[in-house]
């Protein structure tokens, strides 16, 4: 440790006004980068559907209502189809000229001041950063309108394509119950006597076909109730009825800044740090470089031959002797040159 | 007087070059009539080693009061520089020539060059000046008998010999004398000139090193601790 502290005091005033011009810098650049920041935020209450995905089962969103809604946001939060939506609706819409190498910066830092935190099973709050207080309002705002329209054609796109799928399935099953009815007739008018010998092979058979065709009916009964809920879901979802979260807490133009020191004291640490960091490393790399002889164990390294005798820096003796203590050892009286005393 | 001789570049303190020659003869031995000053590479302060270590020896007479002889020191300069001010000569208020040089090229007498001082038991040779030739003129007979006749007169000879790596006439002057003692300023001489200054020289004759311009690394509260 003794040759890195012995580097850091022998320049001292260098490493301590680089550090000091460092620092400045680090207080001046935080105040200045670290600006005003606003914030605006909405809840957004997620509770499950009323009526669950057919196709899948009930449990569309699993135990956790909002942390799914929530990964959703995330995943349209990452497109950018459908931050450009959301900006349009804005009053930064102005700034998308429609090029994708133009937009995307523009997409980027909004992307970046969005963000969504899940709090409970059915809470997410969506919140905005930004200089301009109305901005966060009107993105938060547009952010949830966009997210719903999204959520509305989704679903029903789904249940367009269960309608589709269920209705195919009741005609399947139906084709399938005539075949087996038309073979059950056709088996009976082949054998009206069922008491003939060999009669009870007969039966055997017949009940097959009629088991046959009433598991085909069952099936048919079965796809023509859930094409029934699938027609039902369709028209909730077109009607805007089935909506599954609800907004708590609207987003509104924040009268103040959030947390305006915060990001401050965060660029202010960090400048504070690099500061120290770039002193220290520079005392390292040149404690590394410095390859003088310097202290007479530095000399008794080189040779056997001992060292006779350590010299002191008289010059540095004599500057750091204030001018009026050498006058008053020298007798010269007050007012009196220093030079004059010496002869000169 | 010799304390008014102190002045930005001399030691005033003396107990350190006493200290400094109390080594020399504890570990060179006591027969060290001639005792040359080099360093690695110039600027590193051994004329003003030089300078200093016989200004104190001159003050104290202690050669003179040990030995019983005279006690006289001779500072033989034989260092050719550039700048005349930063010689050996300087502060002892002699004029820079005639001296070795003259003396070598047959152009002065020793008495000329060889000159008192303000002190009673200092005498100076200055180098003379600069010459073209000097590396010649070291390398003739006529050095060796300057040397033999200079050591019956003096009780000991100070050498301000040249940088070692600066000049091959530092190893021809350095045989000329019975002890070498190597002057390294602290925080300026590479450790990796030193080594190679230690390599060119006659390991034999080096009685030691001499570190000038120490400075404390560290404030004596942190020195403390660590």
């Amino acid at each position: 440790m003794r040759p890195y502290f012995a580097t850091l005091f022998r320049a001292k005033w260098l490493y301590m006004v680089a550090l000091v011009l460092m620092l400045t810098g680090a207080v001046a650049g935080s105040y200045l980068m670290a600006g005003t920041k606003y914030e605006a935020s909405a809840r957004i209450w997620i509770d499950r559907p009323v009526l669950g995905n057919l196709v899948e089962g009930a449990n569309q969103y699993g135990v956790n209502p909002a942390q799914t809604q929530g990964d959703i946001l995330y995943q349209l939060i990452q497109t950018d189809s459908f931050l450009s939506s959301v900006i349009r609706a804005t009053k930064g819409g102005s700034a998308l000229t429609g090029r994708p190498s133009e937009d995307a910066p523009v997409i980027e830092a909004v992307r970046e001041n969005l963000a969504y935190t899940v709090v409970g099973m059915n809470t997410v709050v969506l919140a905005f950063t930004s200089e301009d207080p109305v901005l966060c309002q009107q993105m938060v705002q547009a952010t949830m309108d966009q997210y719903r329209k999204w959520v509305m054609e989704s679903r029903t796109e789904q249940s367009t394509a269960q309608l589709a799928f269920f209705r195919e399935q009741v005609e399947f099953y139906t084709g399938q119950m005539n075949a087996a009815k038309a073979k059950f007739d056709a088996f009976r008018a082949k054998n009206p006597d069922l008491r003939a010998p060999g009669g009870e092979y007969l039966n055997i058979e017949l009940n097959r076909l009629q088991r046959e065709y009433e598991g085909a009916r069952d099936l048919v009964s079965t796809a023509q109730y859930k094409l029934d809920q699938a027609t039902l879901v369709e028209t909730l979802s077109t009607g805007g009825q089935q909506l599954d979260f609800r907004v708590l807490d609207k987003p509104t133009v924040p009268a103040e800044a959030a947390s305006p020191l915060k990001a401050m004291m965060k660029l202010l640490i960090l400048g504070v740090g690099a500061s120290f960091g770039l002193v220290l490393t520079a005392v390292v790399l040149f404690t590394w470089m410095d390859r003088a002889v310097r202290t007479a164990d530095d000399l008794a390294k080189l040779t056997d031959a001992p060292v006779l005798v350590s010299l002191p820096d008289l010059q540095a003796g004599e500057r750091k002797r204030p001018r009026t203590r050498e006058k008053r050892a020298r007798g010269v009286p007050k007012g009196a040159d220093l030079a004059g005393a010496e002869g000169r | 007087m010799a304390t008014a001789v102190k002045t930005g570049s001399s030691y005033g303190d003396t107990g350190l070059f006493r200290d400094l020659y109390t080594r020399v003869l504890r570990h060179g031995g006591e027969e060290c009539g001639v005792l040359g000053i080099t360093s690695a590479i110039d600027g590193e302060g051994k004329s003003t080693v030089v300078r200093s270590l016989a200004l104190m020896l001159a003050n104290d007479q202690a050669l003179a009061k040990a030995s019983g002889e005279t006690g006289d020191i001779l500072v033989l300069d034989c260092n050719q520089r550039a700048d005349e001010e930063e010689g050996v000569t300087r502060e002892f208020m002699v004029d820079l020539a005639p001296g070795l040089i003259q003396y070598l090229g047959m152009r002065a007498e020793l008495e000329e060059a060889v000159k008192p001082t303000f002190l009673d038991h200092l005498w100076v040779m200055p180098i003379g000046g600069t010459q073209h030739n000097f590396s010649v003129l070291i390398r003739t007979p006529r050095m060796e008998e300057l040397m033999e006749g200079l050591r019956a007169r003096f009780e000991l000879i100070i050498m301000d010999l040249p940088s070692v790596l600066a000049t091959t006439d530092a190893q021809v002057l350095g045989a000329l004398a019975d002890q070498i003692a190597l002057v390294v300023r602290a925080g300026v001489t590479p450790r990796r000139l030193v080594s190679q200054a230690l390599d060119e020289m006659d390991r034999e004759k080096l009685v030691g090193t001499v570190l000038n311009d120490v400075r404390p690394d560290l404030p004596k509260w942190l020195s403390d601790r660590l």
